[in-house]
């Protein structure tokens, strides 16, 4: 976990931002968030598209007003400043790399502008474009290179600059899913060697995970969840988290008891007790959480404590594992079961929530959130 | 194998219908614009004895023209005006134009619109409203006079290579601002905020980011004004006084009063040469520039 996010008080933060708002006329994309970043992580908000994320970004980066709230840097307020004046740099969605200038020209422009000399320019640009394996580019034009070459230059063009923090505004959207693959280990990679923060934007959460030390899950212009990937998938807060982040089933409910870690909900398969996420409160509408994974079907299903016939209506076959989509009274279940479980669409089986992985979390979901998926 | 030919005929029935469809425009374009091109330079190469035409090919035109310092001079003032007078409208066109390209939403079509409809009341009446504006009695002296700045009209301000001049400007405005802001329209704003956000202030924005990939707007908009600036002769004739001798008049005066149409020819011809240098000069220059490689690669 990175050091500083955890502090409250914004104390060893590069970056805090406090009730940061953005209104563009009646629509609110950002609805007053608040997060920190460390001086040397890899932080990823992640959300649906139109959540406000990259409205966030842009805010950083100097390229929307602020409605309301502040953003500092080192303690100071970027309101007001100009983008060209911000210790920020940005990898754009589109890469917008400039058509007119060659791959190194490209890189050099930021150093440029600074004054550098001529043989420091060269040096560190050709010593960037060789972190990278791109320095045989160096004099061809951003037409003349692949998606993922492009995407590489766009990376050393902004942090060529020393910024404090890189911003990058889904910058693997556009590759295919091997390169991504591959560049999302890069990626990873460059933010440890350089020792500097990323803030990475994207609604894949298989990347966020793949990538972060410190994920916030965003939904509607605000916060939904923040911390490290292990607790937003084990440990969801909310319904939106909990089907967001891997789809886990959700079967809404009622709270009838709540103490500090645990909770009973009184829902379709009964009254159960479960682990219970923080702000779970008797009376209030709360759903049960378990992820696929931990649905048992047939024998296996014999020791759970939650246990109901469903129907199978469809078995995905997915090498390894093969995902099992069942219903019980309407209600839809998925199962991620081994490759040799004994089951055929069409049947009856016995299905079970295993015990110990069961989670009590607030809100039901939305058919609103359904739909942003 | 079949499969292979009849890809090849389906390919030989597209050239087909292209070349059709092509034909009429072609045909067009030959009758009405390269044949009398064509005559023009053949009748450059006769000579013309009292008032008929002699049709024994000779270059004395050509020499003629190139002998004459004259003609010379109208030449190298025809591509002066056209430069300047380009390069002038491009200086108030790229606010103009970023400004409805990019700060304006609702009223574009209406601004674009409006820009233009000086062009729907005709060259003459353009001209003539711009006497009104200049003239020794004209609004701009008697406003001038009014208001204490001068006690006389300035007789300058008309019949002067100034009246010329703004006149020129006014006229050809709108084709610069039409240029500029195609380009300017398909300017991807990204690239403006990714130099801001490398460190360029607005003005290296403009100068490093957005003059560049306007450029082949900016190259349209300087070869159309150019071109049309050089050709025009009532402005000149009109507001220029005694400065308003164009090459084109000499055209004119040669296949009017003058009766002689190889010598016309052969200045229409020379105009038309040394316009062609120029359009194929700047267009190459371009193309090699650094910055002109890395548009036409992309394609822009």
């Amino acid at each position: 976990m990175p050091q500083g996010v955890a502090a409250a008080n914004g104390a060893g933060a590069l970056l805090v931002a406090r009730g940061l708002t953005k209104h563009y006329g009646d629509v609110q994309a950002v609805r007053g968030v608040d997060f920190e970043l460390p001086s040397n992580g890899f932080v990823t908000i992640l959300g649906p598209s139109g959540c406000g994320k990259t409205t966030i970004l842009r805010m950083i980066g100097g390229f929307e007003s602020i409605t309301a709230g502040d953003v500092t840097i080192d303690g100071r307020s970027l309101a007001g400043m100009l983008p060209n004046r911000r210790p920020v740099n940005t990898v754009f969605q589109s890469y917008a790399l400039f058509p007119h200038l060659t791959v190194f020209d490209n890189v050099a422009f930021g150093l440029r502008l600074r004054r550098h000399d001529r043989a420091e320019v060269r040096e560190r640009v050709v010593n960037a474009l060789a972190t990278v394996q791109m320095t045989a580019m160096a004099m061809r034009y951003p037409s003349q290179l692949s998606g993922g070459q492009q995407q590489r230059v766009a990376l050393v063009r902004a942090f060529i600059n020393e910024p404090r923090l890189l911003l990058l505004d889904e910058p693997l959207g556009a590759l295919d899913l091997k390169m991504r693959r591959h560049m999302q280990v890069e990626l990873k990679d460059l933010q440890r060697r350089l020792g500097l923060t990323f803030l990475y934007v994207t609604h894949d959460q298989e990347e966020a995970f793949a990538l972060s030390d410190w994920v916030i899950v965003m939904n509607a212009g605000r916060i939904e969840q923040q911390g490290p990937p292990a607790a937003i998938y084990h440990a969801p807060d909310n319904a939106f988290v909990a089907d967001f982040i891997g789809g886990a089933n959700l079967v809404a409910g009622t709270v009838v008891a709540a103490s500090a870690e645990r909770a009973t909900i009184d829902c379709p398969f009964g009254t159960v007790a479960a682990a219970g996420a923080e702000g779970v409160a008797v009376g209030q509408e709360a759903s049960l959480c378990v992820r696929a994974e931990h649905v048992r079907i047939g024998p296996e299903a014999a020791a759970c404590p939650v246990r109901f016939a469903a129907r199978v209506r469809h078995v995905v076959f997915q090498g390894n594992t093969k995902t099992v989509e069942a219903r019980v009274e309407g209600l839809p279940i998925v199962a991620r079961v081994g490759h040799g479980a004994p089951v055929e669409t069409g049947e009856t089986v016995t299905m079970g929530f295993a015990d110990g992985h069961l989670r009590i979390v607030r809100g039901v979901l939305a058919p609103a959130d359904d739909e942003a998926r | 194998m079949s499969g292979a030919r009849a890809r090849r005929s389906i390919e030989a029935q597209r050239t087909l219908a292209r070349r059709v469809l092509v034909l009429p425009t072609g045909l067009f374009v030959v009758v009405t614009c390269l044949l009398p091109l064509a005559l023009l330079f053949t009748y450059s190469f006769y000579r013309v004895d009292f008032v008929t035409i002699i049709k024994e090919p000779t270059l004395a035109n050509y020499w003629a023209v190139v002998a004459s310092p004259t003609y010379r001079k109208l030449i190298a003032k025809a591509l002066l005006y056209g430069g300047g007078i380009a390069a002038l409208t491009a200086v108030i066109a790229y606010p103009l134009a970023f400004f409805i390209a990019k700060r304006v939403r609702v009223y574009k079509a209406a601004l674009l619109t409006a820009m233009l409809v000086p062009l729907y009341t005709g060259d003459l009446i353009r001209i003539f409203a711009w006497r009104v504006v200049l003239g020794a009695e004209g609004v701009l002296n008697s406003f001038l006079q009014w208001a204490g700045i001068t006690s006389q009209p300035i007789w300058a301000l008309l019949f002067s290579p100034f009246a010329t001049i703004v006149v020129l400007t006014y006229n050809y405005l709108p084709f610069m601002v039409i240029a500029l802001w195609a380009s300017l329209e398909a300017l991807d704003q990204a690239y403006v905020e990714a130099a801001m956000d490398l460190g360029a202030s607005r003005t290296q924005v403009f100068l490093k980011v957005v003059l560049p990939l306007t450029s082949p707007g900016l190259v349209a908009g300087l070869l159309m004004v150019l071109v049309l600036v050089a050709g025009d002769y009532l402005t000149p004739q009109l507001v220029g006084g005694s400065s308003g001798v164009t090459i084109t008049s000499a055209v004119h005066d040669m296949f009017g009063a003058a009766f002689d149409w190889p010598l016309g020819s052969a200045l229409a011809w020379s105009l038309l040469a040394a316009l062609a240098t120029v359009v194929a000069g700047a267009v190459y220059a371009f193309a090699r520039s650094p910055w002109g490689r890395g548009l036409i690669l992309r394609g822009g």
